[in-house]
């Protein structure tokens, strides 16, 4: 029995779009760091569980500025959650770990300097990593230390959005104090909202 | 008007040169032997070369978004580097104290530079640590043993000095003594 549902494949199929390929290669060193003496076996798990499916992919052949199909990468978020049975703590954490080896952060560096830079680049930032959806910042409250980062028209998968809450406490943890910083998906296209919409505060 | 398979090729080499990029700086990143660290104006540490990584014990992941001041003994040491990073723009060779992974204390120079936007403000600064824990240690045992051998060669100019001291009383009273002897052979015997 395959380890994912046919509808739920056919589902992630349906996702358009393309996704540039450091940020596969940000989650390939991600499994290689969190799976340790055994990250190495992990990926090769993975690998051979997307082949079985039908979606092969080798993660050493991923170019950094080549773009990849976005539903292969939402599939192989959908099979590393069954396989390596990550929570959504993991898949935040993958999000924070993205967010500190990106290659795209280094590029985005000279944004981190204020939170009204950092939010008013959110819109490019996104476009770098995608070719599909609109990301953009809400209601930026300095006073009472908050915003609203909201996504649309973007499927993804219910753990891709797990992964955009821990990305996005890193980055905004650049310029704001960490202590209190909290970034909560508050509407979702999985649960019936209209867009992906973040609630940040700090 | 370019068409679009132009475009794709020319996207197809950007991309390619994109890629060389990216070799070149993680394999500069990887050979360079001073740790060194990119900080923004809030003191978050945003990019760390290898040698930071094995010098301080943290691995990149761990070293990305951390406060600077984790790696120093006296934090607030930071805001002087920054206050004189804002003010010249350079820091050459100022002495520091570090803490790694594992608390070990490691004596540096600290050389820091600002990285300007378009020349117009300071988006952040880097930073680079010299190791000269081993020179320190040597520097302060020659200090010491110095400092040994003088109070040894003190000590034995006082006894030097006691000697002389002595030695000189000695020869005065001889003298003295000499003098009565003569005096009092020059004198007439006493019937």
């Amino acid at each position: 029995m395959a380890i994912i549902s046919k509808e739920e494949i056919k589902k992630i199929m349906e996702v358009k779009g393309e996704v540039i390929g450091t940020s596969l290669k940000e989650d390939v060193q991600f499994i290689l760091e969190k799976g340790g003496e055994k990250g190495k076996a992990d990926l090769m798990r993975l690998e051979e569980e997307m082949a079985k499916l039908g979606y092969p992919i080798s993660f050493d052949k991923i170019k950094s500025f080549q773009w990849y199909s976005l539903n292969t990468n939402m599939l192989y978020l959908a099979v590393a959650k069954e396989i390596f049975g990550w929570s959504d703590d993991v898949f935040r954490e993958n999000g924070r770990f993205s967010a500190r080896v990106s290659l795209i952060a280094r590029i985005m560096m000279k944004y981190f300097i204020s939170l009204k830079r950092c939010f008013g680049e959110a819109g490019n930032f996104w476009q770098k990593y995608y070719t599909v959806g609109e990301l953009r910042t809400e209601e930026l409250d300095e006073k009472n230390r908050s915003t609203f980062l909201v996504l649309k028209n973007f499927q993804g998968h219910p753990a891709f959005c797990r992964i955009l809450e821990g990305y996005f406490w890193q980055v905004v943890s650049y310029v704001a104090p960490k202590e209190k910083l909290r970034v909560e998906e508050i509407e979702c296209i999985f649960k019936g909202g209209k867009v992906h919409k973040f609630k940040v505060t700090w | 008007m370019k068409t679009k398979d132009t475009q794709k090729i020319i996207i197809q080499q950007l991309s390619e040169d994109l890629e060389d990029l990216e070799s070149y700086t993680n394999d500069l990143r990887q050979f360079l032997p001073l740790p060194t660290c990119y900080i923004n104006p809030f003191h978050v540490i945003l990019d760390a070369n290898l040698a930071a990584e094995e010098f301080f014990g943290w691995p990149l992941s761990k070293l990305v978004g951390e406060r600077i001041e984790k790696l120093f003994v006296a934090k607030n040491q930071v805001q002087e580097i920054y206050k004189k990073v804002l003010k010249t723009e350079k820091i050459v060779n100022q002495e520091g104290r570090v803490l790694t992974k594992n608390g070990q204390e490691k004596v540096v120079n600290i050389s820091a530079s600002a990285r300007q936007k378009n020349k117009n403000y300071i988006i952040g600064y880097y930073l680079a640590f010299s190791d000269i824990s081993e020179l320190k240690k040597l520097q302060e045992g020659l200090e010491r043993e110095v400092g040994e051998r003088t109070k040894e060669l003190k000590r034995r100019i006082a006894e030097l000095e006691k000697f002389h001291k002595f030695a000189v009383g000695r020869e005065l009273k001889m003298r003295e003594l000499k003098g009565e002897i003569e005096r009092l052979k020059g004198q007439p015997r006493k019937e």
